[in-house]
């Protein structure tokens, strides 16, 4: 950084402009943490992943600089594991890998888990009764809406809040 | 941190200048040592005048925690942080976010400029909490370091910010463009300093 201040220069601005009242920041500690979250796990980071389940791992995977292998080791998981809950339209998730993982993420094990029994495939074939997953609205672009954005992070949120039985 | 610059600060009781140092990038320990300077300093002066039977004004960012700020910011390189440091204590701390902030002077183009996040004065060097301030200066050097960072990276010194109501007349003073309440900062209102602007201001 170049800067050079002189006293002259301090007491003809200081003549002009009392600075002992100084003060600007219009942000919570909240809309701080956002800001950062959004800068570390970019809107296009969460598209084509096809489940909610997936991007919640992705989301927290990013948010912590962690690579598949990174989450496989730390989680104790095979990292094709990862991938496939990355990746697949309904990702199926062991009790072993969903406790694991969970821990590893900092999630609650039973919303995981609760989480993993919705996005996977149906055990009886009922045409109205479909996966959650995202694949009809984000496949094909190259990020997620804000609202999309917001709602990986609110499910984030729900995750990580540990019950007393976990 | 960063290599220091050398700064001055006008000690007011004496009107004399002294050498303080501006530190361009600062770490969590020298922002919890801000917290714990600042803080205490306020809390022992409010206990003294209540002794005296004297009100202390409310600091207008005693709420903020810095090194809870440094500590969600540091791994990112668009947020900086510097700090002032003077008699081994932070005089200022100011934080700036170097990218996604555009003018709103102009709707057609987007162009951008450097934000200044957050920017606070030691208690003991503001107006407002104590009737005698020890250093001024801080504002300005702060101010100064923000152009500066603004025209390292092309910016020509635009900057903007929210001002805290107290220091709106000091943003007028130095001829920043003030473009009124902002409902989205708790009606803070928002100020820029155009290229023009600040290369007045840097003179």
């Amino acid at each position: 950084m170049k800067l050079n201040i002189t006293r002259e220069w301090l007491a003809r601005w200081l003549a002009r402009a009392d600075d002992t009242t100084i003060g600007a920041g219009g942000s919570d500690l909240q809309s701080l943490k956002q800001d950062v979250e959004r800068r570390t796990v970019t809107p296009p980071v969460l598209a084509d992943i096809p489940s909610q389940l997936g991007q919640a791992v992705r989301f927290v995977r990013e948010q912590r600089g962690w690579s598949p292998e990174d989450l496989a080791r730390i989680a104790d998981v095979d990292v094709r594991d990862i991938i496939l809950i990355e990746t697949s339209d309904t990702p199926e998730l062991s009790p072993r890998a969903a406790v694991y993982l969970a821990d590893a993420l900092g999630f609650s094990r039973t919303r995981l888990q609760e989480l993993a029994r919705l996005v996977q495939p149906p055990r009886e074939a009922a045409p109205e009764s479909t996966p959650l997953r995202f694949a009809a609205i984000s496949s094909g672009t190259h990020s997620v809406s804000d609202d999309q954005y917001e709602a990986v992070r609110a499910l984030v949120a729900v995750l990580a809040e540990k019950e007393a039985a976990d | 941190m960063s290599d220091p610059v050398a700064v001055p600060l006008r000690r007011v009781e004496t009107g004399d200048f002294v050498n303080a140092t501006l530190w361009p990038s600062v770490d969590e320990g020298f922002a919890a040592k801000a917290d714990d300077t600042w803080l205490t300093f306020l809390a022992a002066l409010r206990a003294e005048r209540l002794a005296r039977g004297l009100d202390t004004p409310a600091m207008e960012h005693e709420h903020w925690r810095w090194r809870e700020k440094l500590a969600e910011t540091k791994s990112l390189l668009a947020y900086l942080t510097m700090g002032v440091e003077y008699d081994g204590k932070p005089q200022g701390m100011m934080m700036l976010v170097t990218d996604g902030h555009f003018s709103r002077l102009s709707s057609k183009t987007a162009i951008p400029l450097v934000y200044v996040e957050f920017l606070a004065a030691a208690p003991w060097n503001l107006r407002t909490v104590v009737d005698r301030p020890k250093y001024a200066g801080v504002g300005s050097v702060l101010m100064r370091a923000a152009i500066a960072t603004s025209m390292d990276l092309e910016f020509k010194g635009r900057l903007a910010l929210h001002a805290l109501p107290q220091a709106e007349g000091y943003y007028e003073a130095i001829g920043m463009v003030g473009l009124g309440p902002d409902a989205k900062k708790h009606n803070l209102k928002y100020y820029e300093f155009t290229s023009d602007g600040a290369q007045a201001f840097i003179g």
